[in-house]
């Protein structure tokens, strides 16, 4: 007997596909002997690929959140999109911000992009996804300006440029042109979740070390008489070296990982 | 099929920015009040930072516009291109707009200077974005406090800024320690409307 | 703005635009290219080319652009959708020229072209033209100044990188990390030319 997802089960030999695509990837997967699909009852059978469906869907968004936090992580992995953050990134707050502007617009942008997929002629989808990101954009920027002026200033130009950022502009291509909506949108927040976590390691150093705060706390002992605080890393040659040690370490990390599982 | 045409992706194109753009245009006049109020409050609120006996850290939104209406005076043929602050019919002070490059990004802030046309009482920036911790502590109050007392001199320099250690005279300041380039040009941004006022009160 | 004429304010923009405010050493803009192309000198030198060609001419047209359409019609912040198709737009168009007036120039320039595009310094070059205010003679000197401090930074790196290619480098900092490094010294180094010149 083998209870499927749905609840439903089955009796007799534990089946294999025999159809195209399922009986290429499915089978060592999911520890199937030969036994054949003839055994089941149409019912049966219909549980059986809706249970299929539900696996392979729930290990494509895991795959997907493996993929943006860790496995191919938009910092220390494929190192692309930083120009437009790295000058926040002295200080905590603003990197916040920052990177909640990129959540927002990244997993948005995808999403409309994929729902507009079908639609959009091939010719002209790159002008019509630059169109997306930048609507998201300067919404943000808009919001900012009203509701938060001082953050707006200290941004800068900087929220503009997310419009540029390969990362936004990679996802929308290279994933959300030829996926639904949803799994679109789960790429694009993780991708985006996985690049504002490294920048916050960043700017929590950067601050604690340049200025002796934490969001504009002063730490008990940075601030103190006995650290000199270090301007350099207020300055852009910081922002380069830390970024620089964080891919190191994190560089390191995953490839005594890939390693071992080897 | 509509989608095989060719006028297809230039009509899929208009319509596409038409809708956009039509969100972002509402969205923009919804809160262009609100954009514009917050300017003019960090404005007023500098302004009133700088007069002496008046206390703006305490002051909600309101207060700092009523007490602004009531004792500023916009820049009139008498005071030439400064605001003046009065205080039932007396001169307090004359509130002088500075504005110029920085580092990052423009810096415009006001100083007050007394009837006398030569002791500042303070100064104060309602827009900045210099480095954090470095230039943009001429916002903060030890590099702004330095300015009270100080006296405009008559030379070509009004004012100097000067490298932190080194001893003061009257129309000097220390700058801030690090931030040579945003002291620098706030030097300019000083002198420039220092002597832009000196001119015009000449004439 | 200053008291100093036009024309001079342009120099000093352009002379702080190469060392001073370099824009990728000191505002963090262009990395991506940065970093991925700056292996060899003969492609930096061929990409740093094209960057300040294209960098210099939208600056120019962005600021047209700008101050003739966009601000009488009070829709500053279009500025970003009509700044990427400016640049998109004339990117395409010189691609298109150089590709019938000189095959063997595209051969050299032409791939770049398209890579200029996503290039952030581009965009990010109008956008400080913007939120500074300059006049159109200062954005002349602004925009070839940023360009020439780009391609300056690139061309370093691309030769620094070369003489590094047989070093034992460890496997964490292996390509971008060791970049970021020497991008980091770099930085520290253009630093050092604050004050060279009277108001950079």
């Amino acid at each position: 007997m083998w209870h499927g997802h749905l609840g439903c089960v089955f009796t007799g030999w534990k089946p294999v596909p025999r159809w195209g695509w399922l009986s290429r990837t499915i089978p060592k997967a999911f520890g199937f002997e030969a036994a054949t699909l003839q055994r089941l009852r149409a019912d049966e059978l219909a549980c059986y690929e809706a249970d299929v469906k539900m696996r392979v869907a729930g290990t494509e968004n895991k795959k997907l959140v493996v993929e943006g936090l860790w496995r191919n992580n938009p910092i220390f992995k494929q190192v692309l999109g930083i120009c437009s953050t790295l000058a926040v990134t002295n200080i905590v707050l603003n990197t916040m911000v920052m990177c909640a502007a990129l959540v927002f617009t990244l997993s948005l942008s995808a999403m409309t992009v994929s729902i507009l997929r079908n639609l959009t002629p091939r010719n002209i989808r790159m002008m019509v996804e630059t169109l997306i990101i930048a609507f998201y954009v300067i919404i943000v920027d808009v919001l900012l300006k009203a509701y938060w002026p001082e953050m707006s200033g200290n941004l800068g130009p900087y929220v503009g440029l997310v419009i540029t950022n390969c990362i936004v502009m990679g996802r929308c291509e290279a994933y959300a042109n030829a996926n639904p909506p949803g799994r679109a949108f789960v790429d694009g927040l993780f991708n985006a979740l996985g690049y504002s976590f490294i920048l916050l390691i960043i700017a929590t150093f950067r601050e604690l070390f340049g200025m002796g705060t934490f969001l504009g706390v002063s730490m008990p002992f940075f601030s103190g008489p006995y650290w000199d605080k270090w301007i350099i890393m207020v300055m852009p040659p910081g922002a380069f070296f830390m970024l620089a040690v964080v891919v190191w370490v994190f560089r390191t990390l995953q490839a005594e990982k890939e390693d071992k599982a080897q | 099929m509509i989608r095989q045409r060719s006028w297809f992706p230039i009509a899929y194109m208009f319509c596409a920015t038409a809708f956009f753009s039509s969100i972002v245009i509402g969205l923009t006049y919804l809160t262009s009040d609100r954009v514009e109020a917050n300017e003019t409050l960090a404005l007023e609120r500098a302004v009133l930072s700088v007069l002496p006996d008046v206390d703006v850290e305490k002051m909600m939104r309101t207060e700092i516009h009523n007490t602004f209406t009531e004792m500023i005076v916009e820049p009139n043929d008498a005071s030439g291109s400064v605001y003046t602050a009065r205080n039932d019919n007396a001169i307090v002070a004359y509130v002088l707009r500075m504005s110029g490059q920085g580092f990052w990004a423009p810096i415009r802030g006001v100083m007050g200077i007394k009837p006398d046309r030569k002791t500042i009482t303070g100064i104060a920036f309602y827009e900045q974005n210099e480095t954090p911790g470095l230039g943009a502590e001429i916002a903060e109050m030890p590099f702004r406090s330095q300015f009270r007392g100080k006296v405009i001199s008559s030379g070509d320099a009004p004012m100097k800024i000067k490298r932190p250690g080194t001893t003061l005279g009257d129309s000097e300041v220390h700058a801030v320690t690090g931030a040579t380039q945003t002291s620098n040009r706030l030097e300019v941004i000083i002198n420039t409307a220092l002597k832009q006022w000196r001119d015009e009160s000449v004439k | 703005m200053n008291g100093m004429s036009q024309l001079s304010y342009a120099f000093v923009v352009f002379i702080s635009a190469i060392f001073t405010q370099n824009i990728l050493l000191s505002y963090f803009l262009g990395l991506c290219p940065f970093i991925g192309v700056s292996r060899e000198v003969k492609t930096s030198f061929g990409l740093g080319l094209a960057v300040i060609f294209v960098m210099t001419t939208t600056s120019m047209l962005n600021w047209l652009a700008y101050h003739l359409v966009l601000e009488p019609l009070g829709l500053q912040f279009f500025r970003f959708i009509m700044f990427i198709i400016i640049i998109a737009a004339f990117v395409q168009f010189v691609e298109m020229v150089i590709d019938r007036l000189s095959p063997a120039l595209y051969q050299r320039l032409g791939v770049f072209l398209p890579l200029i595009t996503v290039n952030c310094a581009i965009l990010g070059a109008s956008l400080f033209m913007v939120i500074r205010d300059y006049s159109f003679i200062v954005t002349v000197g602004y925009g070839l100044g940023s360009g020439i401090g780009w391609f300056l930074a690139i061309i370093a790196m691309a030769g620094i990188r070369q003489r590094l290619a047989n070093e034992r480098i460890p496997r964490g900092l292996q390509g971008p990390g060791i970049t970021l490094i020497i991008a980091g010294l770099m930085a520290l180094a253009f630093i050092g030319f604050t004050g060279v010149l009277q108001g950079s």
